[in-house]
């Protein structure tokens, strides 16, 4: 590099430094972070990623993805409330986050007004699986049972407070079943509690599938609104008037992100959503894709929250 | 059986293919570059290599190279605990106890020489099992429940306080510690955080990693710049590079049961390695003619440990590979390293891509070969590193383990756990603590505390559960047996003599 240009590089820095607001119209002029809160490898990581791979193209701008999992996603989640509202910072948001809040934890941040809304991606699928030699039949035979022998059925969930965990117990509360919460370690510790016969049945996100496949376990219903396209057979909770959480998946910035530089992330984020490689991972993941502007992912978060604070009321756990 | 042989033969044949050979090669470099630093073990060196895997050419040799890198990485975590006393993951915590002892008396050679060999026919052992019978102990594996999960680690942990020798009250008093320790963050069960201060850092838990380098690695180096009359690392001379006929006659043994026990161990879901290097320690220090050359540098202290935990993590494919079920972090990460290869690993996949089963299985051979191959020529490299000035190595050191930590998660709170942890490692190491049971209890804590709960859970409030399945009572009876026995042999020895001196 020259002097000249050096000269001119640093004169072009010192402008922008003083003239913020001119600095949208020219947005991304350098590579883009995107915290995910999650570990590496997770699906909302695996989701994320070609996601973020796919919007680089519109945005013509490096995404680096950064993992900042731990304290159920609340680390990751602090820093991307800190970070510069600029559009350089972006996250991912999980129900989880949001979950924690209402269960007595002590964040630095707000957990729904501390972010602003750039796009909805999907919702991962939630199933209720049971072992193929399992005496139900279908999910009014477990409640029916749940019912009649109160505590009799165990079941688990990737732990307490989960998406899962709140939705199998307004499910409880709706139909008057009880059965016993054994919470696993995770997700993936879910699946051979329950070939394991460990516990009766498991509330979780797709890591079923593939056992289904097998036929080595049976799904008696999903959570998403509708059924999922991977399983038309298999009815939606709220098919039988039952009430169950989102498992959220959306991209968000830091609170006062300036309008114009959300918009432009907003398209390129959903143009993303069209990219094979994207669809192609959603699918193999059992995650159902839904395209949302900003504005209504945050009255869909808003709802969630609403409801499962409801919940833990009706359970008495609110906190 | 005969059928499988073949099965494994067509993967060995395709694995063999010059370009395979050559993903094999870099893999294993890269794993141990990256693994011999500080604070790189596995799980952070494939995670950091994982992208260089999109490049190769194909699903097959993109595995195989992840399957070197991961090999290559293990060995790398040998070294440095062989050497610098920094265990890169948990699983070499055991081999830090002689196998430091015997680099300090200037044999490091032989350890590191035997520990590549160990692993190497370990994994030689654990391959060829994984192919006879992986697919008929998956099923056995998930009929491990909360009750066996808490019995095992009950097991372990009366393993653990007699670890490396010294008074069994120091011992028990560490175990204690690392239990409490344990505990710290969210409870499984309920939810509601424990002992955590409202530090969000510690929400999920102390992390295993940064407080492993600060009271094993940091600790080391805060002790040597006390003595300021050694010039480097060694203070004797680096004797023969080999391991003698001596060495061997007494690693034999050790290697041999090592792989079997750590077989069996790595078959369970998070079981792991750790458990088996455990393991096998206790059985040769309780076989040995000699059991008070362990902690002192006994190489059967090496041999035996390092063969286990290679066993022990070629065995946790196969619930991986057969169940789809990673069973710990590393094979967690290889699980996200496949499903980029477009390779599902699960039930169906032996059923469904035949080639990439049996070529993943071959390509762990071949990544153990290679890795055999590279790293014998180059543990004279290694010892060299010994001859570093004191004050460079050490800088060096304590710079990597905080750039690894620090890269973790991105989380800077990590740094300062690993220098806290440091800090008490040097204090624990003034009044003759010993850091390894402290580990021990501090792993075992969560998995007691979670299956316990769990079991009574499943047992409508009773704990009695525990008691009625066979496996749990079995292993609950072994535990009962070890613990009575070293009791047994340490007040007979009480009132033989007088009490022991300390060391």
């Amino acid at each position: 590099m020259d002097m000249k240009s050096q000269i001119v590089g640093a004169l072009g820095i010192l402008a922008a430094a003083m003239l913020p607001q001119a600095a949208a119209a020219d947005y991304p002029d350098k590579p883009i972070t995107l915290i995910v809160p999650w570990a590496a490898g997770g699906s909302t990581d695996q989701t994320a990623r070609v996601l973020a791979k796919a919007a680089e193209a519109s945005l013509g701008q490096t995404i680096v993805v950064i993992n900042q999992p731990g304290a159920s996603t609340s680390i990751g989640m602090a820093a991307l409330a800190k970070a510069a509202p600029d559009g350089y910072t972006i996250g991912t948001l999980s129900s989880t986050s949001y979950l924690a809040a209402l269960q007595g934890r002590q964040l630095p941040f707000d957990p729904i007004n501390a972010f602003s809304y750039i796009s909805y991606y999907g919702d991962n699928l939630i199933g209720i699986a049971v072992k193929a030699d399992a005496r139900w039949n279908t999910i009014d035979d477990l409640i029916a049972e749940g019912k009649a022998k109160p505590g009799a059925i165990k079941y688990g969930t990737a732990g307490v407070g989960t998406t899962q965990h709140l939705t199998s117990e307004a499910l409880q509360f709706a139909t008057k079943a009880k059965f016993v919460h054994v919470p696993q370690q995770g997700s993936a510790a879910s699946v051979p509690a329950l070939l394991g016969g460990h516990v009766d049945f498991i509330m979780e996100t797709s890591v079923w599938a593939p056992f289904i496949e097998s036929k080595e376990v049976r799904l008696l219903a999903v959570t998403t609104p509708q059924r999922s396209k991977m399983y038309p057979d298999v009815p939606s909770l709220s098919e039988k008037g039952l009430k169950s959480l989102r498992s959220v998946q959306a991209i968000i910035a830091p609170a006062g992100l300036p309008e114009d530089v959300r918009m432009k992330l907003e398209t390129a984020f959903r143009k993303a959503m069209s990219d094979k490689a994207f669809q192609d991972t959603m699918d193999r993941l059992g995650m159902v894709p839904l395209d949302l502007p900003g504005a209504e992912v945050k009255k869909l978060v808003e709802g969630e929250y609403a409801s499962a604070r409801e919940i833990l009321q009706e359970i008495g756990k609110a906190k | 059986m005969f059928e499988a042989l073949e099965k494994l033969g067509y993967g060995i044949s395709l694995s063999l293919e010059p370009s395979n050979l050559l993903y094999a090669a870099i893999g294993s470099v890269l794993g141990t570059l990256v693994g011999v630093l500080p604070g790189l073990g596995p799980v952070t060196t494939i995670a950091v290599l994982l992208p260089l895997t999109y490049h190769a050419g194909s699903p097959l040799g993109a595995i195989i190279m992840l399957a070197s890198i991961y090999y290559g990485a293990m060995y790398g975590g040998s070294t440095t605990s062989i050497l610098l006393k920094v265990p890169g993951e948990a699983a070499s915590v055991i081999t830090c106890i002689d196998g430091y002892q015997m680099a300090k008396k200037g044999r490091a050679g032989p350890a590191l020489a035997i520990a590549a060999i160990g692993s190497f026919i370990a994994g030689t052992v654990a391959v060829c099992a994984l192919a006879l019978v992986g697919p008929l102990f998956a099923k056995f594996a998930v009929t491990f429940g909360p009750p066996e999960y808490f019995a095992l680690a009950l097991f372990g942990l009366s393993l653990s306080a007699t670890l490396s020798g010294g008074s069994p009250v120091r011992g028990i008093t560490m175990v204690l510690v690392g239990l409490l320790l344990g505990l710290v963050g969210i409870d499984t069960i309920t939810g509601v955080e424990r002992y955590t201060f409202n530090i969000m850092a510690i929400t999920d838990g102390i992390d295993l990693v940064p407080m492993l380098m600060g009271l094993f690695g940091v600790a080391e180096i805060l002790h040597n710049l006390e003595d300021k009359s050694r010039g480097s690392l060694l203070s004797t001379k680096i004797g023969r590079l080999f391991p003698s006929r001596q060495d061997w006659s007494e690693s034999a043994g050790p290697i041999a049961r090592g792989s079997v026990i750590g077989f069996f161990v790595g078959l369970i879901p998070g079981g792991g390695a750790i458990l088996a290097s455990l393991m096998s320690y206790t059985l040769e220090k309780k076989l040995s003619k000699t059991p008070e050359q362990f902690g002192h540098g006994a190489i059967a202290g090496v041999a035996g440990p390092e063969s286990a935990n290679n066993s022990a993590a070629t065995a946790s494919f196969i619930p991986l590979l057969t169940l789809g079920l990673p069973g710990n972090a590393v094979t967690a990460v290889l699980f996200a390293g496949l499903l980029i290869q477009n390779v599902q690993p699960g039930p169906l996949m032996l059923v469904k891509n035949p080639d990439v089963f049996w070529g993943v299985i071959a390509s762990m051979y071949v990544g153990n070969i290679m890795l055999l191959v590279l790293n014998l020529p180059l543990v004279g490299l290694w010892v060299q590193l010994l001859r570093v000035p004191s004050w460079l190595l050490s800088a060096t050191i304590l710079l990597i383990a905080i750039f690894g930590t620090y890269s973790l998660r991105s989380n800077f709170a990590d740094v300062t756990t690993l220098m806290l942890f440091g800090g008490i490692g040097y204090l624990l190491r003034k009044a003759s603590l010993d850091a390894g049971p402290l580990i021990m209890a501090f792993i075992l804590a969560n998995i007691l505390d979670t299956a316990l709960r769990q079991s009574m859970l499943m047992g409508d409030g009773s704990l009695m559960i525990v008691l009625q399945r066979p496996l749990s009572l079995i292993i609950l009876l072994v535990a009962t047996l070890i613990l009575v026995a070293q009791l047994w042999s340490y007040f007979g020895r009480v009132r033989v003599r007088p009490l022991p001196s300390e060391t």
